[in-house]
């Protein structure tokens, strides 16, 4: 029983390691085992790999969600910046 | 020219209009993925003239603003290639220089509970505020995780093409991700969730 348990047994920063790379890769058998029994016995880590899916989730729907707003404030190009891209805009198709 | 053409052709508006319709939009997506102003304002300059010269490929199939969004994500990652072909990151930082000691303790447990988040994912699509503060949490990320997180989580490219782009092993790549998924879930937690 021991043996078993020594078998298995994962820190929670191997586990949570392991969750983020079966983003990357296909995780061998026995790391999908030793991962599984880890999170049956950690509500952290289960929390964690939660946590993962729905920030993985939000950031690649981030371009699509800031298409439908209005930008921030901070986040605004000066009065300069955009009349120096117009000039540019207008140049190039007078050259085209 | 088809017909289809010219109705596409009729969807675009004229570039006069461009940087006061898109640029705003366009520059606040460059900022969070090139995170210098500079960088991200010459980005989306770039876009509008490589807009300009595709004008007439545009097959209307999408909106324009979705269009431009296209061409300016190309732009960012030719930029990310060509600055990694300079300066390939050389070596991963030691594990305590990284963060990651603050989550951990010395038995690689968790240093400290957190809660769960109370999540209605509907309601925070529609919250502005929220999005700025996940912008502000892939920002503070150190340069080359949240390059390698928005590469491959953002744009969805394969760990083939990130691990090409970032000139990293997929060994690499899949630390730098996981350093990434760490730092931004807390900063996430601080600034949001708690």
């Amino acid at each position: 029983m021991r043996k078993l348990f020594v078998l298995l047994f994962l820190s929670c920063k191997e586990a949570t390691r392991l969750a983020s790379d079966s983003r990357q890769r296909q995780l061998t058998l026995i790391e999908r085992i030793r991962m599984r029994f880890h999170m049956r016995l950690c509500l952290m880590c289960r929390r964690w790999e939660d946590q993962m899916y729905l920030i993985d989730d939000l950031f690649r729907q981030y371009p699509e969600v800031i298409e439908s707003q209005d930008s921030p404030l901070y986040g605004q190009l000066s009065l300069d910046t955009k009349e120096r891209m117009r000039q540019a805009l207008q140049e190039a198709q007078l050259s085209s | 020219m088809t017909h289809q053409d010219d109705t596409a052709q009729a969807l675009l508006t004229h570039p006069d209009e461009w940087v006061d319709l898109y640029g705003d939009y366009l520059y606040r997506y460059a900022l969070t993925r090139l995170r210098d102003t500079d960088v991200a304002q010459d980005t989306v300059q770039e876009t509008f003239l490589a807009a300009l010269k595709a004008r007439e490929r545009f097959s209307g199939r999408s909106s324009e603003k979705t269009w431009m969004m296209g061409i300016l994500k190309h732009k960012i990652i030719d930029r990310l290639r060509a600055k990694y072909r300079e300066r390939p990151i050389s070596e991963l930082e030691s594990e305590t220089e990284d963060g990651v000691e603050d989550i951990f303790d010395r038995f690689e447990h968790w240093k400290e509970g957190y809660s769960s988040w109370e999540t209605d994912p509907a309601k925070i699509l529609e919250n502005a505020e929220f999005w700025e503060v996940l912008e502000k949490c892939i920002k503070k990320a150190p340069e080359r995780l949240s390059q390698a997180f928005g590469l491959r989580v953002i744009d969805g490219l394969s760990t083939e093409e990130t691990c090409e782009i970032l000139k990293v092993s997929p060994g690499n790549l899949n630390v730098m991700l996981y350093r990434a998924r760490l730092r931004i879930r807390k900063c996430l937690e601080i600034n949001w969730f708690a």
